[in-house]
């Protein structure tokens, strides 16, 4: 019987496909199961939710390969607000006692790869969002590590007219605005995830022909709304501009198709799958 | 970091931008006779006497401006953005109480963004305005019961239901379902900007506070049927209690704009401020929601 690869093989193959970048990130790699275990399946996913966990057992793929962490913790490089006291909340909650139990006993693996995807490919996330959306990013220098992409459109729209586009192809439940949902745009940049950090999206900003953004979310990462803060300035200069906050999720989702896309590449012998997510979010209307 | 100024450094610069503002020769507008550098001392002395002292803090202080600026009025804010400049120095004030950052950050470290056009068409609108920027948030948060909150109860009428002896604090509410509670949230908040997490139907008796981030609201999540939270991360946030609703947990999540959530207790900050300056005018200037709900075919 041909024996599998381990958990452990895969996170070697991967690392060195992402030029094994991740000597200073926490909360990357493994986060959960034994590393050791063979690998019956892959699935890769946005967040490796509880239904997940439970699908991975059900289907008998053993290893999830996710964008955030199992126990919440999403700051992999950096200190940040958002991660204060983190830690030590969730040390006795049930919730996450629930999710390490289950991925014991079901003998799972669930490792992360966010900062490692986007160091690697610093625009991925954002060029796949905007190409789910059917744009074409403006081509940007290699060494330009800033996570935003640019699109022009093919005609001037609003910016109603691209929420209803990002309900219809991304399944967003909660989109908002800031700046009116009547505002008309031509050249967009695109930030998968949160806007922040303010000073990546003044440099976006600083092309004065963007007159749209659409992001995930506001901004957590400069305290608690630092970017979208600074966005309603950038407005009060006068200047002509709205954007569109499609949810966090949701935003995520075509990079990590992606990112599964480049996997099955350097893992060509094993079959990975992408698990789509659902928005849990959603804004009571009428 | 050697290409780093302090924030002494800022200030004496700021205070040099000023001078040459008033010089150009501004608007002539009624002075009070009172500096900002006053009016911030009678704020210290009340806040003392409620038993709130004045202890350093990052936050609080001149961030725009400095205690030298005559006051012409007093505009209360929450967030001092450059609209909010604009409506106060419309009405006359060049006084700015405000209780979030001037520069987009906690800590309003002004080397970050200096060369930023929008910065110093920031600095620069404050400047020509001879205005000043005084923050205070942590001592106003130390006063007790936290006005902040007490504001956002106020505002969602559930006042007499705030129970302010648990922790976190909590409202127990007349039960009704999840979603009308979001209802009844956008209407007395004034805004459809309200996220929710959460089964639609599920009862809520008790809404637990809590401010942005999942560590404050995983005791909210523990103890209440809800958490109303200020502009959460989605990526932990929002995770969380949909696995916790996965694992059969009753509980939602309600999420406001950090706006939303606690400009109301600046609002009384107005009431609190007039008795002590009675020689000037002090407006509320709303920052408001900076979210708008697009009505899309969801």
């Amino acid at each position: 019987m041909e024996s599998r690869p381990t958990g452990r093989t895969v996170e070697l193959l991967l690392n060195a496909a992402f030029g094994n970048p991740m000597t200073t990130a926490r909360s990357e790699g493994l986060c959960a199961g034994d590393p050791n275990t063979e690998v019956s399946g892959v699935a890769v996913c946005y967040a490796p939710t509880v239904d997940f966990l439970r699908r991975a057992a059900n289907e008998q793929k053993n290893l999830l390969i996710c964008r955030e962490h199992p126990f919440f913790l999403h700051s992999g490089v950096n200190y940040s607000y958002t991660s204060e006291g983190l830690e030590a909340a969730i040390k006795d909650d049930p919730v996450v006692a629930a999710k390490r139990d289950f991925i014991v006993s079901h003998n799972l693996m669930v490792y992360r790869y966010g900062a490692a995807w986007d160091r690697f490919r610093p625009h991925a996330q954002s060029a796949a969002l905007a190409k789910a959306l059917g744009f074409d990013p403006i081509k940007w220098p290699e060494e330009d590590r800033q996570r935003a992409v640019v699109c022009d459109l093919a005609s001037e729209t609003t910016l109603l007219a691209l929420a209803n586009l990002a309900v219809e192809k991304l399944q967003c439940t909660a989109p908002r605005t800031v700046g009116s949902f009547h505002a008309r745009v031509s050249r967009i940049a695109v930030i998968a995830g949160e806007t922040d950090p303010k000073e990546a999206l003044a440099r976006v900003l600083s092309d004065q022909k963007i007159d749209g953004v659409i992001a995930g979310a506001g901004g957590t990462i400069d305290e608690v709304d630092g970017a979208i803060s600074y966005f309603r300035d950038v407005r009060a200069t006068g200047r002509k501009i709205a954007l569109l906050a499609l949810g966090y999720g949701p935003s995520e989702g075509p990079g990590v198709e992606e990112m599964a896309r480049w996997m099955q590449g350097v893992l060509p012998d094993l079959n990975i799958v992408w698990w789509p997510a659902q928005d849990p979010s959603w804004i009571p209307r009428g | 970091m050697e290409n780093r100024i302090s924030r002494r450094e800022f200030m004496q610069w700021m205070n040099l931008a000023l001078a040459a503002g008033a010089s150009l020769g501004l608007r002539a507008s009624a002075q009070s006779g009172v500096t900002a550098g006053e009016v911030v001392e009678r704020i210290k002395t009340k806040l003392a006497a409620a038993g709130v002292a004045w202890r350093p803090s990052y936050f609080d202080g001149f961030h725009l401006g400095g205690p030298e600026v005559q006051v012409r009025g007093v505009a209360v804010t929450f967030q001092p953005g450059l609209d909010v400049l604009q409506r106060a120095a419309a009405n006359g004030k060049n006084f700015v109480i405000c209780h979030e950052s001037t520069f987009w950050d906690g800590f309003d470290p002004p080397q970050v963004m200096v060369d930023d056009p929008v910065h110093q068409a920031k600095i620069k609108f404050a400047a020509d305005h001879e205005m000043a920027v005084w923050r205070i948030h942590d001592h106003w948060h130390r006063m007790k019961p936290d006005p902040i909150f007490m504001g956002l109860a106020r505002k969602l009428e559930w006042t007499s239901y705030y129970d302010l002896t648990t922790q976190p604090r909590r409202y127990v509410i007349p039960e009704m379902p999840l979603e009308q509670a979001g209802r009844y949230i956008q209407e007395k908040l004034e805004t459809k900007n309200v996220v929710i997490v959460g089964d639609r139907n599920l009862p809520v008796r008790t809404v637990g506070d809590c401010v942005h981030i999942l560590s404050t609201v995983l005791p909210a999540l523990y103890s209440c049927d809800v958490a109303l939270v200020g502009e959460t991360p989605e990526h932990d946030s929002f995770e969380y209690v949909r696995d916790a609703m996965s694992l059969g947990e009753r509980k939602g999540l309600i999420m406001i704009s950090h706006e939303r959530l606690e400009e109301w207790g600046m609002e009384d900050f107005v009431g609190w401020l007039k008795p002590i300056v009675p020689e000037m005018s002090v407006e509320w200037v709303p920052t408001g929601d900076p979210f708008e709900v697009p009505p899309v075919r969801a």
